[in-house]
């Protein structure tokens, strides 16, 4: 169980950030039983954009903060908000276990840009940066991508996380993200989501004798949950397109069968391959999660197929293959894994997802 | 079949799993033991629960007692609940694990018991698609391990339409002509690429940690040498007894138990040169040229250069804590080490004139196990004169347990107007600082033996070298017999000459 503890809070001017926070660590020196370790994996600049949303992001960081000692810069963008200002505040957060004998302090700074100001926040996120280790954008919610705020913090980044998850039209999100920002490095927390999904496949697929199946993968059924008209296929068309990019189906068509369902057509050579895209009124469930991945490929004796489903209440997935001799059942854990949990995994790897890459390249190339 | 089979599955890239094992078969002899119950199965569990192994792994139990798939499916039950680092099960990944297992009962000398398990693993790989893919483990007492391997062998489950290998378990022998003995059984049946000899130590995060920190910075490797470093101290402490082991411990003693295997391997690691490509054979070869290299000990030289000692009565954490010789299985008369204290010497190019001081114990204050590097002072004090300021050498630490992580001592200045300096601690814990749990040791070898990858095991020649080193001190002890030997209060750290030890080379050991 992690315990997080602010130290000293306080709101100073700009020219008095850096002088602060040095205040601080030398207060966490005398106050702390051992002495404070000051150590920064990255720089973690996150943009919230309101101020629950500031609430919801400080709480996910102490995960995040747990795994990556890091400088991490909160930034919030108040337009409307009276005279053009900049407000800062300076903290150390503190995260403790109960196994852990050394507690783990990353120095926190919030800025808050009121007015036009509140465009130009980059600039005093790039005077507060901590020299020579990766800065990670994480920006919350919805971006306006066109706003000159996010792109010059794109610019600064080294690697940028988005969440596709919310945005109301995913696969216009992933266009204009690819359209204007083609050299960025982005982790989309969604793309995240769907680890356990991938592993769960790919290891489906290790077996030697199910290995050769891949080539012979003529059907795929991907069902995600929806709510009413609210139906994102994102994951599912991630997935899809994951699927394709790591075994050289190239696109033929692509159907909107209307209430978020899809159908993809793909070949390998001259050989089809079917991919359908359910959505599933499903009240249990997060909209647009995955639910089941079936696959269906050509073995010599017959067909053979892959499935795997998500017990939502249960927590776990159950993992099926069925073949002329019979069939395989296996249960594993699928567990729940919050907002921070995925972001604190994620951020181990901060290298350019070529994967997802492909994925999305597919995804956008395709009419719809 | 001998090794082994690379695939290359296309959906695996980019994933944080990157390499899984073939379905396979574990098969585990002396299933019934503490060792399966506390570590092997919740590793087992560990590991397909957060699916790195294959979906239909599987596993067979051997052992003398007569018992159902059942009740041994509900015995790890109780053992995953009480020993997995995760605490207990989740109930619908346990069924579905449990279903995996099954029981063969047999006496290991009896070959029909044995074609029994034949027709069972045949069966499996028919229902489970495991292919023929076996890991046979021996989680019996050593002296079975011939007995097994030799009908492994003959009833033809030595190969198989997939992969075969066998992991041992330590002590490898009682001495250097049983290491031997079982190397040449082991090799009658076995190639050598199809053995994994588990050293656990060698699975455990921080140790593995040693080849990154010597190997992946480059401020290190200049100065890792006898130009720079005075001495090497290896300590494994322990706080715990014997725990029951009365029986194996007194015939092995701490320089079997601990020196010959672990802390040997420790040596090896800090002492090694940097293999020139990092894969296991050129690992592996650097490491049984360094041990190759330790200078054995001249028989005079055995009561000067070690020290053997055994815990009395004493309190550890509080609690008071019987003697060595009041310990079940343990004979009232016994002149087991449970202490020992050693200096070695590596005669190469590296480590002329570096001294390797190495220490090993039950019932010492605490559970600890850490690798020193002592640095030389500079060559002048420029800041007062020696006598008047105490300066303190570099020395970088690398905590292996409990609480893992490198730390790095160095002078600094105290602010003030004159040239005081104190030491400081620069303290990198990998636990509290990456919040990351480790997974168990096991649960990587396990893995590593499935996936083939024999990186962390030891290879038989290093074996041969431990044996080598080991064997003189044994020889000294057996022509010098003694009923006397000295002790330490249990609770402390070791007998008073353990520091004469030391002292007489100007050094002490480092206070834990």
């Amino acid at each position: 169980m992690l315990t997080e503890q602010s130290i000293s809070a306080r709101q100073v001017e700009l020219e008095n950030i850096e002088s602060t926070v040095s205040e601080l660590w030398s207060r966490l020196a005398q106050d702390a039983p051992t002495a404070p370790m000051r150590a920064s994996v990255f720089n973690l600049v996150v943009f919230a954009f309101d101020e629950s949303d500031a609430e919801l992001a400080r709480g996910a960081l102490s995960k995040v903060l747990a795994r990556h000692p890091s400088r991490i810069l909160l930034v919030r963008s108040e337009p409307n908000s009276g005279r053009d200002r900049i407000e800062a505040w300076v903290s150390l957060l503190t995260q403790a276990s109960e196994t852990n004998v050394t507690p783990v302090y990353g120095e926190h700074i919030t800025l808050i840009g009121h007015g036009v100001t509140s465009e130009e926040l980059h600039s005093t996120v790039l005077m507060h940066l901590t020299s020579e280790i990766p800065v990670v954008l994480w920006w919350r919610g919805i971006p306006n991508i066109e706003s000159h705020l996010f792109g010059s913090l794109v610019q600064i980044a080294d690697h940028v996380v988005v969440d596709s998850a919310p945005q109301p039209d995913s696969i216009a999100f992933w266009r204009m993200l690819r359209g204007q920002f083609a050299n960025a490095n982005f982790c989309d927390l969604n793309w995240a989501r769907l680890v356990p999904w991938r592993q769960l496949v790919a290891q489906l697929f290790d077996h030697v004798q199910n290995q050769q199946l891949l080539q012979h993968i003529r059907y795929v059924n991907l069902a995600y949950s929806a709510r009413g008209d609210q139906a994102n296929p994102a994951q599912a068309f991630l997935l899809a397109a994951w699927l394709a990019t790591r075994l050289g189906w190239q696109v033929t068509s692509v159907q909107s069968l209307g209430m978020g369902d899809f159908v993809l057509q793909f070949a390998q050579g001259e050989t089809p391959i079917e991919v359908v895209i359910d959505a599933e009124e499903r009240m249990d469930a997060h909209t647009g999660r995955m639910l089941e991945c079936a696959l269906t490929a050509e073995g010599k004796s017959g067909p053979v197929e892959f499935i795997i489903t998500r017990n939502v209440r249960e927590e776990n997935v159950t993992a099926r293959t069925r073949n002329s001799q019979g069939e395989i059942e296996y249960a594993t854990t699928f567990e729940m894994r919050d907002e921070s949990d995925i972001l604190a995994t994620q951020l181990d790897y901060l290298g350019r997802d070529r994967v997802l890459d492909a994925a999305w390249n597919l995804i956008v190339g395709l009419d719809l | 079949m001998l090794e082994t089979q690379t695939l290359v599955n296309p959906l695996r890239e980019g994933l944080p799993v990157a390499r899984s094992p073939q379905p396979a078969t574990v098969v585990i002899f002396g299933v019934t033991g503490d060792l399966t119950h506390r570590k092997l199965m919740p590793a087992l569990y560990n590991l397909a629960r957060e699916r790195y192994t294959p979906p239909n792994l599987s596993i067979v139990g051997v052992a003398r007692r007569p018992k159902t798939d059942q009740e041994i499916r509900d015995e790890f039950r109780d053992a995953m609940n009480k020993y997995s680092r995760t605490g207990g099960v989740q109930p619908a990944v346990w069924e579905s694990f449990a279903q995996s297992f099954s029981y063969v009962q047999t006496q290991f000398d009896d070959l029909a018991g044995y074609g029994r398990l034949k027709d069972k693993l045949d069966t499996i790989d028919r229902e489970r698609g495991t292919q023929g893919n076996r890991l046979f483990y021996l989680a019996t007492p050593p002296e079975l391990y011939s007995t097994i391997v030799a009908n492994l062998g003959t009833s033809g489950l030595c190969t198989s339409p997939g992969w075969t290998r066998i992991i041992v378990e330590k002590p490898f022998g009682h001495d250097l002509a049983s290491a031997q003995e079982l190397d040449e059984s082991l090799h009658k049946v076995y190639h050598e690429n199809q053995i994994y000899r588990i050293d656990h130590y060698l699975g455990k995060e921080t140790v593995q940690n040693v080849y990154v920190l010597r190997f992946a910075n480059g401020i290190f490797e200049p100065i890792w040498n006898r130009r720079y470093i005075d001495h090497v101290q290896i300590t494994v402490a322990e706080s715990i007894g014997i725990e029951g082991r009365g029986e194996y411990y007194d015939n092995a003693g701490a320089l079997r138990d601990i020196i010959q295997n672990h802390m040997l391997q420790l040596v090896a690691l800090v002492a090694m040169e940097p293999p020139a490509i990092f894969e296991p054979n050129a690992v592996r070869d650097e490491k049984a040229k360094v041990l190759r290299a330790i200078r054995p000990f001249e028989p005079d030289q055995v009561a000067v250069d070690t020290l053997r000692a055994q815990y009395v009565a004493g309190v550890v954490d509080g609690q008071p804590v019987p003697a060595y010789r009041a310990e079940e299985e343990v004979k009232p008369d016994s002149t087991t080490d449970t202490f020992i204290a050693m200096k070695l010497e590596i005669d190469n190019w590296r480590w002329a004139g570096v001294p390797f001081y190495v220490r090993t114990g039950k019932r010492l204050p605490k559970r600890a196990t850490e690798i020193a590097i002592q640095f030389k002072l500079p060559p002048l004090l420029l800041f007062g004169n020696r006598d008047a300021v105490n300066i303190e050498p570099n020395v970088l630490t690398i905590n292996v347990q409990p609480d893992e992580g490198v730390s790095l001592r160095f002078e600094s200045k105290i602010p003030g107007q004159d040239n005081r300096m104190r030491s400081v601690d620069m303290d990198f814990r990998y636990g509290s600082s990456f919040g990351i749990p480790a997974p168990e040791a096991y649960e990587r070898l396990l893995l590593d033996a499935m996936i083939g990858d024999p990186m962390l095991f030891t290879r038989r020649d290093e074996v041969q070298a431990q044996w080598e080193f080991i064997q003189p001190i044994l020889d000294a002890w057996k022509a010098n017999p003694t009923n006397q030997i000295p002790t330490y209060e249990a609770g402390t750290w070791g007998p008073a000459e353990a520091d004469e030890f030391m002292k007489r080379d100007g050094r002490r050991w480092r206070r834990l």
